[in-house]
């Protein structure tokens, strides 16, 4: 039990260093790492969302603002493609293997992409891979849990 | 990102309900999106489809594909393979 709690801490830490699916930071740099990165505070805590090109400290609308100065008069670019541009969830075979697809699973829950809070303070909806996919994130990690 | 699939009680045995889910945040304080099979799904196809617990993915959402796939420990008494998963997703989203 404890080692899972352990865990989660560190896994708020991930998303809170840009962990939502893009480039994360952990050392306070604000310099743009590859081309979706979205810093919040690093592992000490330190706000660094002041520098020259972070558009925002938050990111709560699931789409991440990217090498936008505001104050200069920037308009905001998003890295979330259109639905129409993601296009249909890849076809099969489906599998759950190392380098295979994995096939579009549907789930309810409460739904956190922004993991700004206690997840059950989030609405209980419908979910799935393919809306994780939407998000136009990168990469998913999915921890397969078992209620004891 | 992160998803934590809640996927059966007790290995298999049944479905999740929602109390039980509820209980599981709460428990952990879990931060992110945490999702079970949607009732009346009574064939645990999340526990059928992905395996037994405790188990990480790693998928690349572009194309679906599963990248990693992290074995942890059932017994609860070593460090979960989420550990594992966390540090892996870190450097492939460095690369």
């Amino acid at each position: 039990m404890p080692k899972l709690r352990v865990a989660y801490v560190s896994l708020f830490v991930l998303v809170a260093c840009g962990g939502s699916g893009d480039t994360g930071s952990t050392s306070g740099d604000d310099s743009a790492v590859g081309d979706d990165t979205l810093v919040t505070s690093d592992t000490e805590g330190r706000d660094t969302t002041s520098g020259s090109d972070t558009a925002s400290g938050t990111d709560t609308t699931g789409t991440d603002t990217i090498g936008i100065d505001t104050a200069k008069g920037d308009t905001v670019a998003t890295d979330a493609p259109s639905d129409t541009a993601i296009g249909p969830y890849p076809a099969g075979p489906y599998s759950a293997n190392e380098g295979d697809t994995i096939t579009n699973l549907a789930w309810i829950g409460y739904v956190n992409d922004a993991a700004d809070a206690v997840a059950d303070t989030k609405p209980y909806v419908d979910y799935s891979l393919d809306d994780a996919r939407r998000t136009g994130r990168k990469y998913l990690l999915l921890h397969v849990s078992d209620f004891a | 990102m992160i998803v934590e699939l809640l996927e059966s009680n007790n290995i298999g045995s049944s479905p999740v309900t929602m109390t039980q889910l509820k209980a599981w945040v709460d428990t952990y304080k879990i931060p992110v999106t945490t999702v079970m099979d949607p009732p009346p799904d009574t064939g645990l196809t999340s526990y059928k489809v992905l395996g037994q617990r405790e188990t990480t993915y790693i998928v690349d959402l572009r194309t679906m594909k599963i990248v990693k796939r992290i074995l942890g420990d059932v017994t609860g008494a070593f460090t979960p393979g989420l550990d594992s998963g966390i540090t892996q997703i870190i450097a492939l989203l460095k690369a």
